[in-house]
C-alpha cells in the first residue's frame, strides 16, 4: 500500500471507529475528498482485501431512499492502516526533529 | 413544490452524468456502481447538514460530474482495462449504420490516397493513421462492452 495524502485521510477516518461502516458520501465529507478520488481508492483497498463492502438492507424509514453501499476496514486492513500511519508519523517526526538537531 | 422540482431536476441531471460515467466501466461492475452512486446522489440532495438547497444541488452535481474521473480511474485498475476492451472488441454493440458509414468513409479516403499517391510508403503511413483514428473514434463513441444496456435505462423502461 503506497500511502498518499488522500489515502492517509481516508484511513484516518476509518480508524476513528474501525467497527463503524461508512458510506461513500460520509467518507467524502469526513476526508474532504472528491468522489473521483475516493471511489477508485476504495476499490483499490477492496482489491487488496483491506476494505470490505456490503449493501445496506432496504431502508424502512419511509423516504423511499435507495440502499447505500457501506465500506468497512477488515481486520487486516485495520492493522495495515495503523502500521502505515504509524510509519508515516515516524517519518514526519524524523524530518521535524532533524532541523533542530542539526 | 418548487424545491422538489429543482431537486428532481438536479437528481435527473446527476443520474445522467453518472450513467455516462458508468458507461465507461466494465459490465460486471457497471450496475453496482450506478446503484451505489445514484443512491449517494439522493443522500446528498437530502443531506440535513447542508441547509442551503442550492448547495445541496451543486454538491450532488459536482459529485456526479467527478464520477467521470472516478470511472476512468476505476477503468485503469489492473485487469479492468483489459476486461473492458481487449478481447471484447467484436462484442461492442455498434449501430450497423454507423459502422457501415464510418467504414465507407475510411475506404473512400484510402482508395483516393492509393489512386493519387505515388509513394506507397506514404500511403501505408496514411492508411495506418486512418485505421488508428477509426479505432479511437470507435471506442470513444461506444460504451464499454460487456453489458447490453446502459445502467439505469432498464429501470426507466420498467417504470414506463
Amino acid at each position: 500500500m503506497k500511502l498518499t495524502g488522500p489515502l492517509e485521510r481516508v484511513l484516518r477516518v476509518f480508524l476513528d471507529d474501525p467497527a463503524a461502516p461508512r458510506y461513500g458520501y460520509d467518507l467524502m465529507k469526513a476526508a474532504r475528498l472528491p468522489s473521483g478520488t475516493l471511489y477508485p481508492m476504495l476499490a483499490r483497498l477492496q482489491d487488496e482485501g483491506l476494505v470490505t463492502s456490503r449493501w445496506e438492507p432496504q431502508p424502512a424509514d419511509g423516504t423511499g431512499r435507495p440502499p447505500r453501499r457501506y465500506y468497512q476496514l477488515t481486520a487486516e486492513g485495520t492493522c495495515a492502516a495503523r502500521d502505515e500511519l504509524a510509519r508515516a508519523g515516524r517519518v514526519v517526526g524524523a524530518f521535524r526533529v532533524a532541523p533542530g538537531t542539526a | 413544490m418548487m424545491a422538489g422540482h429543482e431537486d428532481s431536476q438536479a437528481e435527473r441531471l446527476a443520474r445522467w452524468l453518472i450513467r455516462r460515467a458508468c458507461s465507461r466501466l466494465p459490465g460486471e461492475t457497471r450496475d453496482d456502481r450506478y446503484r451505489e452512486w445514484t443512491a449517494e446522489v439522493r443522500a446528498i440532495l437530502h443531506d440535513p447538514q447542508v441547509p442551503s438547497r442550492a448547495r445541496r444541488c451543486l454538491r450532488a452535481l459536482l459529485y456526479a460530474a467527478d464520477q467521470n474521473r472516478g470511472a476512468w480511474r476505476l477503468g485503469q485498475r489492473p485487469g479492468a482495462s483489459l476486461r473492458t476492451y481487449a478481447g471484447k472488441f467484436w462484442q461492442v454493440r455498434t449501430p450497423s449504420g454507423h459502422r457501415l458509414a464510418s467504414a465507407l468513409f475510411m475506404l473512400t479516403f484510402l482508395v483516393g490516397e492509393w489512386a493519387f499517391t505515388s509513394d506507397r510508403a506514404d500511403f501505408f503511413g496514411s492508411a495506418a493513421a486512418y485505421v488508428v483514428c477509426w479505432f479511437i473514434g470507435f471506442f470513444r463513441r461506444q460504451d464499454a462492452p460487456g453489458s447490453p444496456f446502459l445502467p439505469g435505462r432498464e429501470g426507466t423502461a420498467k417504470k414506463k
